[in-house]
């Protein structure tokens, strides 16, 4: 976790993956890789050999989809801010937000501990209503932002 | 505000099946990993059977068991299995058990992805074998599958187009979910030049593969519909030229000869370090000379092809461009001696497998610098010395690396330490029964014995025996390595989470067995 910014009564903690590479490297990458099999699949097509350009078209739809796919999630996060009585969930996926609203006093963190193969999950509940959260964290970290979340609730 | 950090990777909270089941929709990389190994093992002793077949017959001279047809499709078969279904396999299994824990990611980026790209993989292999048993048996026509030959052959051929073509698509779909991993997924800290050595060179594997698998797809699809729809790429007598099957299948299949190396040459860097207890010597160089290689690897298909004809001036450039190429395997090869050299060593299995590697693959290059030089490679072209050549290299090479590999994280993958004594006894096996095998077959290729016949003249005779009695024992010698893996599997002692003093990427860090799901806890890499 990293170090804490704000006012203590107006903390919000955002839950977000872990990223080693930016867009603009992933865009170069891209580039370089269209450069390369298009280069060589051109080179092929002038000697006769056209077949080899629509499966380089082929291959380099499918990386581009696979890495716009995973540029489309690269934003997700969910925020949990508390403020005064109030607790706000804040799940960001593609680009959308839901918003969800608990009161501080009766809201619970809930927390299923994984077993064998199985994860477990993470959620805030509150008059029957339910919030996954902590989708991009492993067990362990989702017991420790659990801890974490009962200390700032104060329950 | 307060950052924490997940690793990117979403998890659904729904039970996983168990039995069967579990193994058909696993989205685990260590689940998957596993798969891809056991595969591969599977196809390495249905490829090995082939190649007891061969020396059966090549035991003797005059024909003893198979129709010369049958012969042909033993070869071929041996060889398109071994590459596409024993050794690309089963290094994309070490890549999907070990990237994720090497750069301290959960799993891989496409996790459905993963699972799919395995499971085309049987239904391909189902293809190449069953294709034995329809009319007109399998594909005679090499692994190469060189135009006329392979546009007149029967429906085992239509067959072994479609098995490459599947196995293409997983190889790429491999890449791609590798690729897309390592450039992501990497722990805080861990910037590309701190990635371990296997890392590197799946990542320039992976780049590789994305570059080539198209041309290799073009190939087997023009000669797919020469065959059945009547063009004529390859077909002299409509115009077409079967010169340029075999510069197009080479543009692919040399960079394939790298694709099946490059990681090799990363699980000898991580277990020759580990076991000398000395850090890599020239890690920079090491990246560089690996990235080298792949570059290099686009401009020298034509080596293949010296007897093909071609002008003087390309045979200088592909001579010269061929030679160059020791000059980065060079910088390898003297790095991990040099890691060697006034280390702590000791010799466990995985240490053996990889000094026996850094012997006979070196072995191997000196004699592919020899083919380079053209006058040279006319005498020996299609001779039991190109035969010799490049099982030095991929079986010492790239085996004998995917054996060090095992054994050095066989503890990490079961939790149990294997059996030491069989380990060692199972190298020195292999090691001296490979090289009764194939050390004769450069005086056989010397003395002019082609290859890819059932028969051969009196004066073979000798050597060959030597051979196939050496190709049994290698053979048998890998019923071992099962018993060993097995053994280890079910039992033993209890693994540590280091049980190499010298190891130290992030895997280690890891208690053995790894669990399921790995680093619960991200690490920081300084």
């Amino acid at each position: 976790m990293q170090p804490a910014q704000g006012r203590s009564t107006d903390r919000t903690l955002v839950v977000k993956r872990n990223l080693s590479s930016s867009s603009s490297g992933r865009r170069w990458f891209f580039g370089s890789i269209v450069l390369v099999s298009f280069g060589i699949a051109a080179g092929w097509a002038l000697n006769g050999a056209w077949v080899v350009l629509p499966f380089a078209g082929i291959e380099m739809m499918v990386l581009g989809a696979a890495l716009v796919v995973f540029e489309r999630h690269v934003g997700d996060r969910e925020a949990i801010t508390i403020d005064g009585d109030r607790v706000v969930v804040e799940r960001i996926r593609l680009g959308r937000t839901a918003r969800h609203e608990f009161s501080r006093y009766w809201a619970q963190v809930v927390v299923t501990p994984g077993s064998g193969r199985n994860h477990g999950g993470l959620a805030m509940r509150s008059h029957g209503r339910q919030v996954e959260i902590g989708e991009f964290l492993t067990d362990d970290q989702r017991v420790a932002v659990a801890e974490e979340l009962r200390r700032r609730l104060g329950t | 505000m307060e950052a924490v950090h997940g690793h990117g990777h979403e998890h659904d909270h729904a039970h996983y099946p168990g039995g069967i089941m579990r193994w058909v929709t696993t989205t685990n990389h260590k689940d998957i990993g596993t798969l891809y190994l056991w595969f591969s093992f599977a196809m390495f002793i249905t490829g090995g059977l082939l190649a007891m077949g061969i020396r059966l017959e090549l035991l003797q001279p005059g024909m003893q068991y198979w129709r010369p047809e049958f012969f042909n499709q033993l070869t071929t078969m041996h060889g398109l299995i071994m590459v596409f279904g024993a050794i690309m396999p089963a290094f994309v299994g070490f890549a999907n058990w070990q990237v994720p824990m090497m750069i301290g990611a959960p799993d891989m980026a496409f996790a459905r992805m993963n699972n799919f790209s395995f499971w085309l993989l049987p239904p391909a292999a189902l293809l190449l074998v069953v294709s034995f048993f329809v009319p007109g048996g399998a594909t005679g026509a090499g692994w190469t599958l060189y135009a006329p030959l392979s546009v007149q052959q029967g429906m085992g051929m239509d067959m072994a187009i479609f098995a490459v073509h599947i196995m293409g698509a997983s190889s790429i779909m491999g890449s791609i979910n590798i690729i897309t991993t390592i450039l992501n997924m990497r722990a805080p800290g861990m910037t590309l030049m701190k990635m371990p050595l296997f890392v590197w060179t799946w990542l320039i594997t992976a780049y590789l593969l994305i570059a080539v698998m198209p041309v290799l797809a073009g190939a087997v699809t023009m000669l797919l519909t020469d065959r059945h729809f009547d063009t004529h790429f390859f077909n002299a007598a409509g115009g077409g030229d079967p010169v340029l099957y075999q510069h197009v299948f080479w543009f692919f299949g040399h960079p394939e000869v790298y694709i099946m190396i490059l990681p090799a040459f990363g699980i000898v860097s991580q277990v020759l370090p580990a076991f000398a207890r000395k850090p890599l010597f020239g890690y920079s160089s090491m990246v560089y000379a690996t990235a080298s290689i792949a570059i290099l690897s686009f401009i020298v298909w034509a080596h293949h092809m010296f007897t093909v004809g071609m002008p003087a001036a390309g045979q200088l450039f592909f001579m010269y461009a061929t030679m160059l190429i020791a000059v980065p395997t060079g910088v390898k090869v003297f790095n991990w001696i040099a890691t060697m050299w006034k280390g702590s060593m000791t010799f466990e299995t995985p240490m053996l497998f990889s000094v026996g590697f850094l012997f006979v693959f070196t072995m191997g290059g000196f004699t592919g610098l020899i083919l380079a030089i053209t006058p040279v490679d006319i005498q020996l072209q299609d001779t039991y010395y190109v035969v010799a050549h490049f099982h030095y290299v991929l079986v010492a090479g790239s085996l004998f690396a995917i054996f060090s590999g095992i054994y050095f994280w066989l503890p990490k993958w079961t939790g149990h330490m294997y059996d030491e004594t069989l380990g060692k006894i199972h190298f020195w096996l292999s090691i001296i029964f490979f090289n009764v095998t194939f050390f004769v077959m450069h005086f056989l290729g010397l003395a002019g014995m082609p290859r890819r016949i059932p028969d051969y003249a009196e004066q073979f005779a000798d050597f060959n025996m030597i051979a196939s009695i050496g190709a049994f024992g290698f053979g048998l010698s890998q019923l071992l390595f099962l018993y060993v893996v097995v053994k280890c599997i079910k039992g033993g002692e209890k693994a540590p989470a280091k049980p190499w003093e010298g190891a130290d990427s992030l895997e280690w860090t890891l208690p053995s067995p790894a669990p399921y799901h790995s680093f619960e806890t991200p690490p920081i890499v300084k």
